[in-house]
């Protein structure tokens, strides 16, 4: 740690949490493990932010990895990931990844990464300019919020608290509840968070004194305002910090959902599927409902080749119907049982739910085989 | 198909060729008498069309012509397809078939054998020969519908290729437009499903579901397996923090119990040496007690036996004053017992003799009572042996009556019966020849009844009976000779003597055969068995219910009674005693001596009772006084001893007060080192004892939980090394990527299971439709029949006919079952259904129907009907009746009648040799 005078010299460190190295990916598909290796090179794009900004540490504010039972080379990996990173750094366990027996903090490579600090208590820490409360998580669950022990006092510098849970009205039971105002509660200059995904700022009059720095790399479809990092200035103590985000993701996670009224519009679908760049570091999740035209059953298979080249690609159609008005295709089938048969799959097709799913599926059917045969 | 001409040779009756045609394309009414062979040409010709030329079963063998060793040959020349053929088929030896075609105005060989046998059955009638023996009806294919078995119009139950090339042959437009996709479903279907009920296939060429389903259930269980190893490590870190926890836990309370071990050690020595004085105490106090107890004790003893001692003394010398007089009482009762006792012996005496008087009226009646008893034995004996004597006289009259049982009397019945009959069929059966000769001469018969030489005489008509022939040679003309019906002349005969036979026994044996005669017999003898009867019923009444033998003994011993008696009162074997006079005088003194007796008794008994208290009481006196005199010696005894120590009553009170003093100070000092003892709440020996024992437990506790750690610290490392949570989330992942596919191809398989269900529903229903229009052609049919009566037909969707509508009830209604119609309007209703169904198969190729003797149930007005329904039904399909009564079926216009006897009679006339008839 770098030495300054307590009081004149700004403190400026990067704020990052959740980034739950080794999370499983199963919604994914076959994308999975590409994930998990972009959430390394996300941290490594992190520590690189930090230096690209000459922070004088890092905070990870806990779930730095995604279990306990993480293969230790993964954990491994990690240590001298950081171990490389030019300044120190302060990390708490969070709820995935608790200070438990047997638990990732326990792996011999620590030992060799004497920048890395784990931070194992509840008690302060000196810093150059001021200090560190640490809010470290022993356990997956608890009601207890965890910076209650923070004491409010004045003196010794900058106060920087780090703590690990949920805040607001929505908590669930033992999901470590912090309070809304922890921070001036504690006395704090900033409380780092973590936990929640997205990247949220409170503001008390006018100034922001906690944070979610959010996930370093978006972890799902929906997921708002996730993949960054906290850069986190604090001229002196009792002032507003200045807190600026960083993009550190690099994975689009980009749904598209469409409701089919009339012809065509499934070839747009397909012709704007082609037009997305950077197809490799993007998954799509495409949900088309409404009417199916038969005649555009091969735009579908279009919309599935285009989306082959996307990192990942989900197409859910199970929400599309047989046109009510869409007969034509059915008026020239023979007459006699097949027109019957096909008039029927049509009504049930119209029924909602699986039933529904299935006909429309069989009269897909049919019509294939009616193309094939016909002259 | 139809029919042109059938030739038929060698096949049941007709052994010769016959050949019947040509058959119209209209009706052609077949007609014979019965027995002509029209049904048999009708077998004739679905064998040939139906059965293998190879057939040799016992039933086909039963066609050849009794008799004969000929093989059955059938020709038949039909039309199908447009085209002429001709059918020769031979069965049994030579076997053979052979399908000729025309072309042109030639017949050419076309097919021959197997080949022709096959082409007859899936061609043209689309039937499938039985596995042995020749053809039912249910093997005939379509025939079924249009060829019906003799008399029987019913509808049989059509196998399902029949039901199907029904449904084909009138819903073939309706599908065969989409036979391509069809085929393209069926295709697909088949490619992942087995059977009807889409079982996916399994197997090397199954579904990919099943695979699928497969991967997706192993990685199921890898989850499970992979879920419960994360959780056991999750579990183990929670472990090993409780134990870390209870390990701190049992290091403070370690250090607890030391502090407080150190703390008892000093009480435990303090309170030690107080208990070790206070049991000194407790024996001195015990001791002193006992000292001043005795002292006390003594003194108390010896105060209440001196005054025990003069309570005796007075108690005694008033016993002593009161024995006296208990004994003089005791002398005074003594004497009144022995007087109550001589005064009871003299009543005795007195009742004694007046009890011996009564026992003479008691035997008296006695005497009386067995001789009236004897008397009646004997006189009931008398009768008996009366009895006895006229049953003897009825069994000899018996023995001579002859007479038959009333079933022999019937059999003569029979018998007289069966001679009429049979002298009735000799009578018809013979031949009777009447000759009223002209003048006198013989004649010479040869055969007949009675041959030999007959005398004629002019004037007398002569008959001559024989069978089957009367032959007879008239001189000068010849021989005549005259053949009657063949009978069974022979068993009449026999019939004849037979019942004769029986007639004669009867006259040997009773005179007669006469039936009055033999009744009259019978009722003779059966009066004599009446009487003995009678006879027998009234000898048991006199025995009653006693044995026989058993009587006259009885009557003996009575009599001896008699006499014994008598000769203890002899005056009463000559005149009877009056029992009832002697009793009433000896019964009044007997009461009273009885009285006096129980008197006497009781008083007797009264001062026995009186004596016995007395004396008791003198006893227990004595006894009273001896007891008290040996307790006052006790008292004495014992006083004594306890002042035998030599010291006054002053001196025993004072060592009392000394003892005294010293009890009080020994429970002083108990009393003030117990109190020290109370301010110890409890031993500390056996706290400190508890104490070492929870200190050896905890350290016990300790090292288990230490070893515990140990092992579960290992454990969580080693299963750290494992990467549980890795292996889940590749699990997890790819049970993800593995369920999308999942259902994906199921929904797949749902809807290619679906679509096939669909289009093979649609089609079922298409087709069981079919059955209407066939419904209604058959209700239209009826309709010409019946008038407006039945509304419709109800058909299955076999082409069953189910149950009529009558005009009466609306069609939505349940309708009335065949069973419940009349056998003509049953009748009616499956010809209309064979015509409306035959009307559909030949919408293709015109067909012929057979109706073998049908519509017998029919009365005339709708068959008339029935007729002209025919006559227009002809434009669709040749028909042919087969019928014994032509003429029921005028009605039918442009019929072409064939006379099957007239083209067999010839043939069959030769056949038999017949010269003559001659009828009775």
């Amino acid at each position: 740690m770098s030495h300054r005078s307590a009081h004149n010299r700004t403190m400026r460190f990067l704020h990052t949490a959740d980034w739950q190295i080794g999370m499983a990916a199963a919604h994914a598909g076959e994308a999975a493990s590409r994930i998990r290796q972009a959430r390394v090179d996300s941290a490594r794009r992190v520590l690189e932010a930090a230096r690209e900004h000459s922070v004088e540490f890092i905070i990870l504010a806990g779930d730095t990895f995604e279990h306990n039972g993480l293969s230790r080379a993964a954990v491994a990996e990690i240590v001298r990931l950081l171990a490389a990173a030019h300044c120190p750094i302060f990390l708490i366990p969070g709820n995935h990844d608790p200070l438990q027996p047997g638990s990732v903090w326990d792996h011999p490579a620590w030992a060799a990464a004497t920048n890395v600090n784990i931070l194992r208590e509840p008690r302060p820490i000196t810093l150059a300019g001021g200090m560190l409360f640490p809010c470290p998580i022993m356990r997956k669950r608890s009601d207890h919020d965890p910076t209650a022990w923070i004491p409010n006092e004045t003196g010794g510098g900058i106060r920087v608290g780090i703590a690990h849970g949920n805040t607001g009205d929505l908590i669930s039971e033992g999901g470590y509840p912090i309070a809304f105002d922890a921070a001036t509660r504690a006395g704090l200059d900033y409380l780092a968070l973590g936990h929640w995904h997205s990247t949220t700022l409170f503001t008390s009059l006018g100034a922001v004194h906690m944070a979610y720095s959010g996930t370093h790399e978006t972890t799902r479809f929906g997921e708002l305002d996730s993949g960054n990092a906290l850069l986190v200035d604090i001229p002196k103590p009792g002032s507003a910090p200045v807190v600026t985000k960083l993009r550190t993701g690099t994975l689009v996670w980009e749904q598209i959902s469409e409701t089919i009224t009339e012809q065509g519009k499934l070839a747009d679908i397909s012709r704007s599927l082609n037009a997305i760049p950077d197809a490799s570091n993007r998954l799509v999740e495409v949900n088309i409902s409404g009417l199916l035209f038969e005649r555009e059953c091969e735009e579908l298979d279009r919309i599935r080749h285009a989306s082959a080249r996307f990192l990942y690609a989900r197409i859910q159609d199970v929400g599309l119907r047989p046109a009510p008005d869409d007969d034509d295709w059915i008026r020239i089938l023979p007459a006699g049982v097949i027109r019957e048969a096909a008039e029927r799959l049509r009504g049930l097709a119209s029924t909602a739910g699986e039933q529904g799913a299935v006909a429309t599926q069989a009269l897909r059917e049919l019509y294939a085989i009616h193309s094939e045969v016909r002259p | 198909m139809i029919i042109r001409t059938l030739r038929v040779q060698g096949f049941g009756c007709f052994a010769d060729e016959v050949e019947v045609g040509p058959f119209g394309n209209g009706v052609n009414l077949l007609f014979a008498p019965n027995g002509t062979g029209k049904t048999t040409l009708m077998r004739a010709l679905t064998m040939a069309l139906v059965d293998g030329y190879r057939v040799k079963s016992a039933d086909m063998q039963a066609w050849r012509p009794w008799g004969r060793a000929l093989a059955p040959r059938v020709v038949v020349e039909f039309e199908f397809g447009g085209k002429e053929y001709r059918l020769e088929k031979r069965f049994l030896d030579g076997a053979s078939c052979a399908l000729f075609r025309k072309e042109g105005a030639s017949w050419c060989a076309y097919m021959e054998n197997d080949d022709a046998d096959e082409f007859l059955r899936k061609d043209i009638l689309n039937c499938t020969p039985p596995g042995s023996g020749t053809a039912k009806p249910k093997h005939w294919g379509l025939a079924q519908v249009l060829w019906t078995t003799q008399g029987d119009l019913a509808m049989p139950e059509l196998s399902e290729n029949v039901v199907a090339a029904i449904q084909k042959s009138v819903g073939a437009t309706l599908t065969r437009a989409g036979s391509k996709i069809e085929t393209g479903i069926e295709n697909l279907y088949s490619e992942f499903f087995t059977g009807l009920r889409g079982t996916l296939k399994s197997g090397r060429n199954g579904a990919p579901l099943h695979n699928m389903q497969r991967e997706y259930d192993d990685l199921l269980a890898a989850k499970r397996d992979a879920m419960e190893e994360l959780v056991s490590f999750e579990a183990m870190a929670d472990q090993i923090e409780d134990l870390h926890a209870r390990s701190a836990e049992a290091g403070s309370q370690r250090s607890a119990i030391h502090v407080e071990r150190a703390q008892l050690a000093a009480a435990v020595d303090v309170y030690k040496a107080l208990s070790a004085e206070r049991s000194q105490q407790m024996e001195r106090k015990r001791a002193a007690e006992a000292v001043y107890g005795g002292l006390k004790s003594r003194i108390e003893t010896i105060q209440r036996a001196r005054a025990q001692i003069e309570h005796l003394n007075h108690t005694l010398a008033r016993m002593r004053d009161a024995l006296p007089a208990l004994e003089a009482a005791s002398e005074h009762r003594t004497g009144a017992v022995q007087g109550a006792e001589s005064a009871l012996i003299a009543a005795r005496i007195v009742e004694q003799a007046a009890i011996q008087e009564q026992a003479v009226a008691r035997t008296a009646r006695e005497y009386n009572d067995t001789r009236r008893q004897a008397d009646e034995a004997s006189a009931r004996i008398r009768e008996i042996v009366l009895v006895d004597t006229r049953i003897g006289e009825l069994d000899e009259e018996l023995g001579q009556l002859l007479a038959p049982s009333t079933a022999e009397i019937s059999g003569v019945h029979q018998a007289i019966t069966s001679e009429l009959q049979a002298l009735r069929r000799l009578e018809m059966a013979s031949i009777a020849v009447q000759i009223e000769p002209a003048r006198d001469t013989r004649i010479s018969v040869s055969e007949g009844d009675s041959p030999g030489i007959v005398n004629l005489n002019a004037g007398t008509a002569v008959i001559l009976h024989g069978n089957p022939n009367v032959a007879f040679e008239l001189p000068a003309l010849g021989r005549i000779r005259v053949n009657g019906p063949v009978s069974d002349y022979t068993a009449i005969r026999l019939e004849l003597d037979s019942a004769r036979t029986v007639l004669r026994r009867f006259d040997d044996s009773f005179g007669t055969h006469n039936p009055d005669q033999l009744e009259a017999m019978r009722a003779a003898r059966a009066a004599v068995e009446h009487a003995k009867a009678e006879q027998h019923a009234r000898r048991q009444g006199l025995l009653g219910s006693e044995p026989e033998e058993q009587l006259p003994i009885r009557r003996d011993s009575l009599v001896s009674r008699v006499a014994q008696i008598e000769q203890e009162h002899l005056e009463w074997g000559v005149s009877a005693p009056d029992p009832n006079a002697l009793a009433s005088s000896t019964s009044a003194r007997a009461h009273a001596a009885s009285d006096q007796r129980r008197h006497l008794e009781k008083a007797w008994s009264d001062t026995q009772s009186e004596l016995l208290a007395t004396e008791k009481e003198r006893a227990a006196a004595v006894a009273d006084i001896e007891s008290t005199t040996q307790r006052l010696k006790a008292v004495e005894t014992e006083v004594e001893i306890l002042v035998g120590s030599g010291l006054t009553d002053e001196q025993r009170k004072a060592a009392l007060d000394a003892a005294a003093l010293d009890y009080d100070a020994a429970r002083a000092k108990l009393d003030e080192v117990e109190s020290k003892l109370r301010t110890y709440p409890t031993d500390p020996a056996a706290r400190m004892e508890l104490i070492d024992r929870q200190l050896t437990q905890l350290d016990r506790q300790t090292r288990d939980i230490e070893e515990e750690s140990v092992r579960a610290e290992t454990r969580i490392v080693d299963l750290g090394t494992r990467s549980p949570h890795d292996q889940l989330a590749t699990v997890d992942e790819t049970l993800a990527i593995t369920a999308a596919k999942l259902e994906r191809e199921r929904r797949r398989m749902d809807a290619i299971k679906l679509l096939y269900a669909v289009v093979t529903g649609a089609r079922a229903e298409l087709l069981e439709s079919v059955a209407a229009p066939v419904a209604k052609s058959a209700t239209d049919f009826l309709s010409q029949i019946c008038g407006t009566t039945i509304a419709g037909i109800r058909l299955s969707p076999r082409f069953q006919p189910e149950e009529v509508v009558p005009a009466a009830l609306s069609a939505c209604d349940d309708g009335v079952e065949l069973d419940r119609l009349s056998g003509g309007e049953k009748e009616q209703v499956y010809l209309c259904t064979r015509l409306a169904v035959a009307k559909e198969i030949a919408r293709m190729e015109r067909q012929f129907c057979v109706f073998d003797d049908v519509l017998t149930f029919t009365d005339s007005t709708r068959l008339r009907r029935v007729c002209e329904l025919l006559t227009r039904a002809a434009a669709e399909v040749q028909i042919i009746i087969l019928t014994c009564h032509p003429e029921r079926f005028r009605a039918i216009l442009d019929a072409r009648l064939i006379d099957l006897e007239a083209l067999v009679a010839p043939v069959a006339a030769a056949d038999r040799g017949v010269i003559a008839h001659a009828k009775c």
